[in-house]
């Protein structure tokens, strides 16, 4: 259900006419991107909240306009409310559900938005962060439009006031939950972290101490000896004649080895991945300059220039974790992806969002 | 299906070991008693301790001792020593990633009777 906070959001602020909805994502979103333009990019952001269905704000749309409809909307509510059981509600009552219906149930009201939910959101990110659940860096951002970015070199998202959501790579998919959670008034935070960001690529120092590794190799250093001992006691002393001694040799031997081998490979793989995480640090920081300041804009290109649906998996795929490509290459939000297409939302990661 | 985007192998965190001073002083002297239970054994060994009743359930004890030891010492070492590390690895189907769908629960059957699935478990390329 992750996707239901963003709803209202749709219903409100979608304006046009229902009929340019029906033609489709791309082409709905490639119009109301050039008429709205000029109102802060207002336009872009209804792609993201609708996904793939953009039918849902037909509905809503209709119920908006119907005026005087305020009474069938009660009757439809209430007869929604005897048909279904929400007490066990699945998935397969969530097919049988027309889109009307589905509009009457759900209730705006109860889902927190505005200044307050940004204020959520930005504290939690900044808490998930901060036990690094999200890795990405937690911007506020204030000029033109009060909203909530979050960004890496994996990607992006942009959170706004009315709870619309939109982005790409893996931080929009980490950061979808976030937002749903935060609208929910039943929904405790978490408390505000003391280390408020990632850490400065510099300040990370190779971890594992050498203290523990010497421990680890006098240990190791023993076990050898005593080995190697044995086995030359075994072969000069006449009294050992059983097999006892050879296997404990054997025995100590092995230890040693992999006591040794446990302090090699603490060494090597503490080498590799400091390193690599000092770079991923780094491509976080050029990620921000590209899109701290861009971010609407490139949003917008995104739009415009990438109207088709892109399921690719490989699409953000950077090995090298040091170039961050900018957002054009796929098409904003998630598209019609198939994990919102299906109405039981994203069984992916976290349970609890359910 | 859940995650787009290639992030393999990604390192989300990494913090030092901690090391507290406790933690070094009980892997100092696990680190002693191992080296010396290590050595009392061998001496036990060697002078045949081993071939009375007793001297055998000691040289027993004694080599019982050190590998429990050994296993603290590797415990604290995991634990205290090393960097606490967080890497993306790929995620694993689920079983509640198969079926979406509650109809679809019992999935595709894999060969239809008792007698088939027989023989398709003997082989597997059984027409296909």
């Amino acid at each position: 259900m992750t996707e239901s906070p963003e709803r209202p959001s749709a219903a409100d602020r979608r304006s046009n006419p229902p009929g340019a909805n029906e033609v489709g994502d791309a082409e709905a979103s490639a119009s109301t991107g050039g008429t709205t333009a000029a109102e802060g990019g207002a336009g872009e952001r209804d792609v993201a909240p609708t996904d793939a269905d953009g039918s849902t704000e037909v509905a809503s749309v209709a119920a908006d306009e119907g005026g005087g409809g305020e009474d069938d909307l009660e009757a439809l509510r209430e007869q929604v409310e005897e048909t279904y059981d929400f007490e066990s509600f699945g998935p397969a009552d969530m097919a049988d559900m027309s889109l009307e219906e589905w509009e009457a149930a759900f209730d705006p009201e109860t889902w927190i938005v505005g200044e307050e939910l940004l204020d959520r959101v930005e504290q939690e990110l900044e808490a998930r962060v901060a036990i690094r659940e999200i890795f990405a860096i937690v911007e506020r951002v204030s000029d033109g439009e009060d909203r909530v970015i979050a960004y890496s070199d994996e990607g992006y998202a942009v959170i706004y006031a009315d709870g619309s959501i939109e982005g790409e790579g893996t931080v929009l998919r980490d950061v979808k939950p976030t937002v749903a959670l935060c609208s929910m008034d039943s929904y405790e935070l978490m408390d505000q972290p003391a280390e408020r960001s990632l850490p400065e690529p510099r300040e990370v120092v190779e971890g594992s101490g050498e203290f523990g590794n010497l421990m680890l190799q006098i240990v190791a250093g023993a076990q050898v000896v005593v080995g190697i001992g044995l086995a030359v006691a075994w072969l000069a002393l006449p009294s050992l004649s059983t097999v006892v001694a050879p296997i404990a040799s054997i025995g100590f031997l092995a230890i040693g080895f992999f006591l040794f081998l446990v302090v090699a490979n603490a060494r090597l793989s503490d080498r590799f991945r400091v390193e690599e995480f000092r770079n991923r640090l780094r491509a976080l920081e050029n990620a921000g300059e590209e899109w701290g300041d861009v971010l609407p804009e490139e949003a917008r290109g995104a739009i415009d220039a990438g109207s088709g649906s892109d399921d690719s998996d490989g699409e953000f795929a950077r090995d090298d974790g040091t170039d961050a490509t900018t957002a054009e290459t796929g098409s904003i939000a998630d598209g019609p992806d198939s994990d919102n297409a299906n109405h039981g939302g994203d069984p992916e990661r976290r349970s609890d969002t359910d | 299906m859940s995650s787009s985007g290639s992030t393999y192998g990604d390192i989300h965190r990494y913090e030092p070991a901690r090391e507290s001073t406790a933690a070094a002083i009980a892997i100092v002297l696990l680190t002693i008693i191992e080296v010396l239970f290590v050595f009392l054994f061998t001496y036990g060994l060697v002078s045949g301790w081993g071939l009375t009743e007793t001297g055998n359930m000691y040289l027993g004890s004694v080599l019982a001792v050190i590998f429990i030891d050994l296993a603290f010492i590797l415990a604290m070492y995991r634990k205290e020593f090393l960097p606490d590390v967080v890497i993306v690895k790929k995620r694993r189907r689920k079983w509640e990633d198969l079926y979406i769908r509650e109809d679809d629960v019992d999935g595709t059957p894999f060969a239809d009777g008792a007698w088939d699935h027989v023989k398709r478990a003997i082989y597997p390329y059984y027409k296909r």
